[in-house]
């Protein structure tokens, strides 16, 4: 019986198909398909437009309807009743496009797909895709919404009671205190003052305490310790450099760079506008609900000036600063990894949760089923990216290894990129024709490709090809008159916004249904509503930057936590799911996230409930008993102590030094480089470099030096005549060199200037205005665990390593810093015992204990000093840099 | 034996041939790629000594015939070259027209550039969105 009813189910499943899929046609609009449309598509198109045609050509498949109708990159290939908007006939009429490629039809067949078009393309075909059918039910859905605690709205709750309710300052003491209590422990005394204050220093502007800012400390330590932290505490917050501190934080997360990453690394030469957005909006404490928005939607918030559209503008360089590989030969399959990335980023940045996962399959965790990736594609599906070069009206060259290159978004205000030129008329004209001669030679080469050389030739397609693609960008940075342009990064919402299919293990060529748009249902109370005619994506940024999704505020208040405590409430930054790290506190997590959304997303006041608690300035005392309890410290029964970060050290040893310079650097090194492709540590065409660098060195020697007498000439002929004798054509050709002008120890240094150009070692200004290069971060950084950018990182690494030891013994820069620091402390005090005590309490805020002193003056007096008189004291100030002390905070 | 070869490989073609239209009979929709293969071959074998290969020039012409358009529309000092302005026209009106890999023509059209931006002269003007209410 069981047979029959299953024979009896698939018959009708087929005629339902077969009635669905022909239902509205009559005889002869299917006869007129099937003798004089079918048959062409099947002969002409299928061999690349079809599902058996393996990597299918421009994401654009003809062999079911719902596929024609949906289209590839450029757009539906047919729209019944509209010629004009049908890309298949444009293309058969080889208007924009020639399709086939080999030839054109005959004029009769033409003819009928004119007609068929007109007459609203009926077409019978039924889709031989199966549907992706997700594992993850509605009801795991629901169950999954109701029942995980990350996706309950934080709750309002009652402080806790607590035995020891006099130890507690604040709220989140009575959290705290209340969880030690549960486990019988307490809680470690307070720390000193002088480990309070670096704290404090360290933690909110990433810079230590000067030593008579230290005393001051001390002396409101010893009045009040409450008031003492409450008005550091203001004070930092107000300093410029606190959006400094905290601005690198977020672009830890945001994985900020200056370069695309990748085997071929483009430089993103307008990233440094959205680095100091982040720091100025840190600094002026904007609403983070705001942040959010500005960043996924900037380009679509309503605007009232053309200051605020363009703050707005440079927001959206958020979804722009990902790593690309921008020598991707496929351009859907760019464009499908592009918006992957930028799915990625947003979803596990502002919602501590990975929906990126879903791309090629149900995520297997969390309640995130594939069809709610495509559903979130399709809202970023019509924005467009912006991250490479300005074009010039010649248009764009891609070069050999960037396929896909991009456009730059103009601001609506006058700022153009400090290092950007204006160019004379002359100049223009120049360029101008130089651009035409390398288009002219590219043909050329063409032309002479196949007759011999063709190695060489393609050598010379491809130099020409990347010095097309540099010319068209430095004509696109002018205006007519040869004024610089005001560009940045950022994204633009184009064309119509449409829903897209599933792909079948994320494979562009295996699309399936098609999935409305929308957003991760299990982080929605209700399903979203977006109209036909809106991508979403505003609305997507005003839903994520609201307290209608439960996870945003959470996310961002464990952020702070971890930045000023050392761990996160939960520890999995960027994982709120079920394989993330459930919260230590849960209720301190949800009051610190209520308190968040009622002070008006204000990070500065999440900041100030934070230092302020008694909590927060507890020592880092060890007990035996607490740590066999609690051997993580997740109860936080001590402070934790923590290696300052990278930039905080580098900071540290200039402010120490009296070299650093607060004021910010207008763009960046890459800003400078332009827009080129970075190789070996360098960005610029190396060749240029090393001889502007020769010549900058050789006009400051003295006249003279690397030059011998004698005409060259005769120089040259001598030398040949040593090389004949010795056979030692080597040591000839150097004499040859010197006798030039070569010297080698300006080579060294030229080369050394080049290869460390990124790490900027004679810079003096903050760590954070660095070039951040994708693979090539700064030498100072880079040893101390700075944040890879090609990632996301709620919570770098801490290592301590061999490496890093080396690096403060050898490294340039440290040594520098080590001279300069002796240099102050030299004009400062002549007496060495003075001398000393400022030397440590400029590193440790502290003075030297007995001990100490005595060991460092007999250091002092033992020490073969060089040529330097205080070679002593800078070794001391370089000791004081290498120690545990200095590297650590209490 | 090399005989032996190439008679196993004319069966196997013959068989292959004689499968192909079979499954054309069965199937329509399944069987384009030999085909045009095939015919793509024997164009090509058919081509006169000096002729192009079918198709190779979109649109049909040589590299001649398209320089001579060139000159032709473009070329308006009457010197049979293109100068630096004549040539900034072309390449605007090559990209108005195809998009060159990046411009769209007014109302969508055009092939979208890489990653999403297009190639406006001067980087794109973005759209101002709504005034604040």
């Amino acid at each position: 019986m069981k047979p029959l009813f299953t024979f009896a189910g698939v018959v009708c499943v087929l005629t339902a198909s077969v009635a669905i899929g022909k239902e509205s046609l009559s005889t002869e609009e299917l006869q007129f398909f099937e003798k004089k449309i079918r048959p062409v598509l099947v002969r002409e198109c299928y061999g690349c437009h079809s599902s058996s045609a393996g990597n299918v050509r421009g994401g654009l498949r003809l062999d079911t309807k719902e596929r024609m109708l949906l289209g590839g990159a450029t757009g539906p290939a047919v729209v019944p009743g509209d010629l004009e908007e049908s890309w298949l006939y444009n293309a058969m009429t080889h208007q924009d496009y020639v399709m086939p490629p080999k030839r054109k039809l005959p004029q009769a067949v033409l003819d009928d797909f004119k007609s068929w078009i007109e007459m609203g393309a009926p077409d019978p075909r039924v889709s031989l895709q199966e549907d992706v059918q997700a594992a993850i039910t509605a009801d795991d859905i629901k169950k999954a919404r109701t029942e995980f605690w990350a996706y309950q709205q934080p709750k309002r709750t009652a402080v806790p009671t607590v035995k020891n309710d006099k130890w507690c300052q604040n709220d989140i003491d009575y959290h705290i205190l209340s969880g030690l209590e549960a486990v019988d422990l307490s809680p470690a005394e307070d720390a000193e003052p002088m480990a309070v204050v670096r704290r404090l220093y360290f933690d909110l502007i990433g810079l230590p305490p000067t030593p008579e800012e230290v005393v001051a400390f001390e002396n409101s330590w010893s009045q009040s310790k409450a008031v003492a932290v409450r008005n550091l505490t203001n004070n930092l917050l107000a300093r410029d450099q606190f959006g400094e501190r905290w601005g690198r934080h977020w672009l830890d997360v945001v994985r900020y760079a200056e370069s695309t990453g990748r085997s071929v690394n483009m430089t993103f030469p307008h990233a440094w506008r959205y680095r100091d957005y982040v720091i100025d909006s840190f600094n002026t404490d904007k609403p983070f609900d705001h942040f959010i928005q500005e960043q996924l939607a900037g380009d679509l918030l309503p605007v009232e000036t053309d200051e605020e559209w363009s703050e707005h503008l440079i927001a959206t360089t958020f979804l722009a600063i990902g790593s690309k590989n921008v020598n991707e030969q496929n351009r859907i399959q760019f464009r499908a990894d592009l918006i992957d990335e930028q799915i990625d980023t947003t979803t596990r940045v502002f919602l501590g949760t990975s929906v990126a996962c879903a791309r090629c399959h149900d995520h297997k965790f969390d309640a995130i089923p594939q069809s709610d990736y495509y559903a979130l594609a399709g809202v970023f599906g019509n924005t467009e990216t912006f991250f490479g070069n300005a074009q010039s009206s010649y248009g764009t060259f891609s070069g050999a290894q960037t396929k896909q290159n991009s456009n730059l978004l103009r601001l609506p205000v006058h700022d153009p990129n400090p290092f950007d030129k204006s160019l004379s008329k002359e100049e223009l004209d120049d360029l101008r024709g130089e651009l035409q001669d390398k288009v002219s030679s590219l043909s050329s080469l063409r032309r002479t490709a196949g007759q011999g050389g063709a190695a060489t030739a393609q050598q010379q397609r491809i130099r020409t090809l990347n010095e097309l693609e540099q010319l068209s960008g430095r004509l696109g940075n002018v205006d007519e008159n040869g004024n610089p342009r005001s560009f940045t990064m950022g994204v633009q919402e184009r064309g119509t916004p449409k829903d897209i299919p599933i792909l079948v293990r994320g494979e562009i060529d295996q699309p399936a249904q098609i999935i409305s748009r929308g957003f991760p249902q299990v982080l929605c109370e209700e399903p979203a509503i977006i109209s036909a005619d809106k991508s979403g994506r505003l609305k997507f940024a005003q839903w994520v930057g609201s307290d209608q999704n439960a996870l945003v505020a959470r996310v961002m208040v464990n952020r702070i936590w971890k930045s000023l405590v050392g761990t996160g409430i939960v520890r999995s930054m960027e994982n709120f799911g079920v394989t993330g790290q459930a919260p230590s506190h849960p209720d301190l997590l949800d009051h610190l996230a209520v308190k968040f959304i009622d002070s008006g997303w204000s990070v500065k006041t999440v900041i100030r409930e934070i230092v302020n608690s008694r909590s927060y300035r507890i020592g880092t005392t060890f007990s035996a008993t607490s740590h066999a309890a609690d051997p993580d410290n997740a109860l936080l029964w001590r402070a934790n102590q923590r290696r300052l970060d990278a930039e905080v050290l580098r900071d540290s040893m200039l402010a120490m030094s009296g070299e650093l310079d607060l004021r910010r650097p207008r763009g960046s090194e890459v800003a400078k480089a332009g827009y080129t492709r970075v190789r070996g540590g360098m960005v610029g065409d190396p060749r240029q470099m090393g001889r502007e660098m020769f010549a900058a060195m050789r006009s400051k020697q003295e006249p003279g030096v690397g030059q011998s007498g004698g005409r060259p000439q005769f120089r040259q002929q001598k030398n040949r005549e040593e090389e004949m004798e010795n056979g030692r054509a080597g040591v000839a050709g150097y004499r040859g060199r010197r006798a030039r002008g070569f010297n080698p120890e300006m080579a060294q240094t030229v080369m050394r200037k080049m290869t460390h150009q990124l790490d900027m070692e004679d810079a003096t200004f903050r760590s954070v205005y660095l070039p951040i290069v994708r693979g090539e971060e700064p030498r100072a950084l880079a040893v101390f665990d700075f944040a890879d950018s090609s990632a996301i990182i709620g919570q770098r690494e801490s290592s301590h390593t061999a490496d890093q030891a080396l690096y403060m013994l050898n490294n340039p820069f440290v040594i520098q810093q080590s001279r300069n620091m002796a240099k102050r402390i030299g004009r400062a005090n002549t007496d060495v015992k003075d001398r000393v005590t400022m030397a440590f309490n400029l590193a440790y805020s502290r003075n030297p204990s007995s001990d100490e002193l005595l060991e460092t003056e007999t250091f002092l007096s033992n020490f073969l000093s060089s040529s330097e008189s205080d070679g002593g004291l800078a070794a001391v100030c370089q000791s004081l840099f290498a120690s545990a002390e200095f590297r650590f905070v209490d | 034996m090399r005989c032996f070869y190439s008679v196993g490989i004319l069966v196997v073609l013959l068989i292959g041939a004689g499968q192909l239209s079979a499954e054309e009979g069965a199937d329509r929709d399944k069987k384009p790629e030999d085909a045009s293969r095939a015919r793509q071959i024997r164009q090509n074998d058919e081509r006169k000594p000096g002729q192009q290969r079918p198709g190779q020039f979109p649109g049909g012409f040589s590299p001649a015939q398209m320089v001579e358009r060139m000159i032709a529309e473009f070329d308006t000092d009457g010197d049979e070259k293109l100068n630096a302005d004549e040539l900034e026209q072309l390449f605007v009106k090559m990209r108005e027209r195809r998009g060159a890999g990046m411009q769209r023509r007014p109302g969508q059209k055009g092939r979208p550039s890489p990653g999403g931006g297009n190639s406006t002269p001067g980087g794109e003007s973005p759209q101002r969105p709504p005034a604040a209410d």
